[in-house]
């Protein structure tokens, strides 16, 4: 051990030594606060890695361990850590390994050796003459490691700068405070303002299921074929009686009238005593739900619709005069002056009656680093997948 | 079309693969190419059908997920087939499809008709057929891995055999790693337009995690220079990698610690 040449063993051990190094930190000066890493920290700490990364490359010839961490002997046992780190985590469903250091450890080793061979394999681009096969497998690595190293290092260092706000605005008052999403809900003045015109939910069609009267469950495979008869997208019950009228104002439901009927050993029943007829409704916050009962057994209800489309139309207003008009769904933020305005809550007790939105507000400045590597990560991914086809030769 | 139409088209097809993969073993090219093409088209007409009456693509509960995967295994197999003629491959996709086939018919868990918002997004579609088409890489690949582990009892064929096998699965796995990075970089792209992150560390996505540094491990331990125990070490690493897919893409489902937390699992509603 420790006998040049290095192989897999002393990668290994490199691996353990960080994962005890890492607990010891942990068990001493505790967990990493990635808010500290907040601007300029985090530009300074970016530069200086890859200052230091860049010097390490340039004394390789020099500096046995930095050649050695570039060759596979060193990366597979390198990944295999980050395999068994990622494991514990999945397996346990402990967040908190995210900001734990043994974790944060590995992956720095990891990242570090995808990045010196980033480096390596740019560099090689440049070298002297090459077959154009190598110089399009050398371009393919570059994409796929500087791409990793990018996507990784600035998403991670880039996280702190991120602002995720959440606003909740009602219909008719503009809003320009917000709430932070992680630093326990702090109240902040933004640089733009929202006002909400009208909120709207699209529904899918009402559906129908058959539920044990006792208790409540569905029933798959019940009996019964349900036809509706009519529906009234907006409806309230009429009083002292068991039908619904059609009524549009606030706080109404969905009802339709249905018609059960019993299958009979594959037949449709005909007769009388295997049809029932009457009102379902799944209710809003003024009226409650009905059911039609059907049998001893089972009863048919309308459970609540799913929702099909959430949208907001709003007017946006920026400190700095801009004024847009705009809708934003679920899917379809909204991006203005540095900011992404998604659609996020509404006033879920009111449902579709809801005159008010909640918005989540982004801003992550480093997000342009972080998609230039995921993207160089994909053209990598389409051209490993172009020019693997390696060997046919030899069958 | 509905589930109810299912066996319909699904026997008929798998019929049609079964002839195509026992023709691929009598060395019958164009038997074998018109048999499995023929199975692969009534399967995609089911797949359309299912399409257009739900009115979405039919990607959102675990049966229809089975549904593209046992569309691509044959496809995976046919394109493995066309361009480097392994007889057996198409046996191997054959009976993996034909186990998901059977799962759809025994066991559809087709509740869901609808779709939510989050997942009404021009990057759903791609992000999980790109990802099916993977799957359907890696489990022809660890079929291999399972038969050459197996087989390696006699010596003679094992090392005639065994260079060769292990660039077929070298290839699978490169071309199935290409799309699985493709396809979890969709969904990174696609989350930051539904929810503003792009990488949450949710269950599901630290499994994707694991499963991709495990096919690292994989693509890197075989650029080493082989030998028969680094050989070995890679096809037990495979299936070992295969069996956390799994558990990324529905073990999660049943994972005590993934319960509540993960955004992903919408057909456990
Ligand atoms: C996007 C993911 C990745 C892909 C597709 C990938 C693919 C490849 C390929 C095809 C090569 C051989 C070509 C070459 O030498 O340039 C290679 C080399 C290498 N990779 Fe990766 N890699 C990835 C990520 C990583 C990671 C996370 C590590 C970290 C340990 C790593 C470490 C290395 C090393 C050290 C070599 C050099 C091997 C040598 O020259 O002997 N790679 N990689």
């Amino acid at each position: 051990m420790w006998n040049k040449p290095w192989s897999f063993k002393e990668s290994a051990l490199i691996g353990g030594g960080l994962l005890v190094v890492g607990t010891l930190l942990q068990l001493t000066i505790g967990a990493i606060d990635w808010s500290l890493l907040s601007a300029p920290i985090n530009v300074i700490l970016l530069v200086t890695y890859l200052l230091v990364l860049g010097v390490f490359y340039a004394m390789r010839k020099h500096i046995y361990f930095i050649a050695w961490s570039m060759t596979l002997h060193a990366a597979i046992p390198a990944l295999l850590c980050g395999v068994a780190v990622t494991l514990l985590m999945g397996l346990t469903g402990w967040d908190e390994m995210l900001s734990a250091w043994p974790f944060v450890l590995i992956y720095i080793w990891l990242m570090s050796i995808v990045g010196l061979i980033a480096f390596d394999r740019i560099l090689r681009l440049f070298r002297g003459p090459q077959v154009a096969s190598s110089r399009l497998a050398t371009f393919t690595s570059v994409l796929n490691h500087a791409g990793l190293f990018m996507a990784m290092v600035c998403g991670t260092l880039g996280n702190a700068d991120m602002q995720r706000l959440h606003m909740t605005v009602k219909v008719g008052q503009p809003e320009w405070r917000a709430a932070d999403a992680d630093r326990q809900g702090l109240i902040q003045d933004l640089p733009i303002a929202i006002e909400l015109h009208s909120f709207t939910i699209d529904e899918y069609p009402p559906q129908y299921t058959i539920i044990d009267n006792e208790t409540g469950q569905v029933i798959q495979d019940a009996p019964w074929q349900i036809v509706q008869d009519t529906l009234f997208e907006y409806a309230a019950p009429r009083p002292e009686s068991d039908s619904y009228v059609e009524w549009r104002s606030m706080g109404a439901c969905t009802a339709s009238h249905i018609t059960a009927l019993r299958e009979v050993s594959g037949v449709t029943g005909g007769s009388e005593a295997s049809k029932v007829e009457g009102w379902v409704s799944c209710g809003s916050f003024m009226f409650p739900y009905r059911a039609l009962h059907l049998d001893e057994r089972c009863s048919a209800v309308m459970p609540e619709r799913e929702p099909k489309r959430y949208a907001s139309e709003v007017t946006v207003y920026s400190e700095g005069g801009e004024k847009v008009d705009a809708v934003i769904e679920v899917n379809h933020p909204l991006e203005i002056e540095g900011w992404k305005i998604y659609q996020l809550s509404y006033d879920e007790a009111l449902g579709r009656w809801s005159d008010t939105s909640v918005f989540e507000l982004v801003r992550d400045p480093w997000l342009p680093w972080v998609y230039t590597g995921i993207y160089m990560l994909l053209a990598g991914a389409l051209l490993t997948f172009f020019t693997s086809k390696k060997k046919i030769s030899q069958l | 079309m509905t589930w109810s139409h299912f066996p319909y088209f699904a026997l008929p097809a798998v019929l049609c693969w079964i002839a195509g993969a026992w023709f691929s073993i009598k060395e019958r090219k164009a038997q074998t190419f018109a048999m499995t093409a023929l199975g692969i088209l009534i399967f995609f007409a089911y797949i359309i059908g299912m399409w257009i009456s739900l009115d979405r693509p039919p990607l959102r509960t675990m049966g229809e997920t089975r549904l593209w995967y046992s569309f691509f295994m044959p496809v995976a197999g046919l394109i493995t087939w066309s361009r480097w003629r392994y007889r057996w491959i198409l046996s191997f996709s054959t009976l993996m499809a034909l186990v998901f086939v059977c799962i759809n018919l025994f066991k559809p868990e087709i509740h869901s008709t609808t779709l939510m918002p989050a997942l009404q997004s021009p990057w759903f579609a791609p992000h999980v057929i790109v990802y099916m088409f993977c799957y359907a890489l890696f489990g022809a690949a660890t079929c291999v891995a399972l038969f050459l582990l197996v087989k390696k009892h006699t010596p003679q064929e094992h090392k005639t055999s065994s260079p060769q096998t292990l660039d077929l699965i070298d290839n699978l796995i490169n071309v199935g790693l290409s799309f699985m990075t493709i396809g979890m970089l969709f969904g990174a792209l696609w989350a930051k337009e539904a929810w503003g992150t792009y990488w949450a560390w949710d269950p599901k996505e630290t499994w994707a995690a694991i499963t991709w540094l495990c096919y690292l491990v994989y693509v890197h331990a075989r650029l080493h220079r082989p030998t028969p125990a680094r050989n070995r070490f890679c096809l037990w690493f495979l299936i070992f990698s295969f069996a956390c897919l799994q558990m990324c893409w529905w073990g999660i489902n049943y994972l005590p610690a993934a319960q509540g937390k993960s955004v992903h699992t919408y057909n456990m509603k």
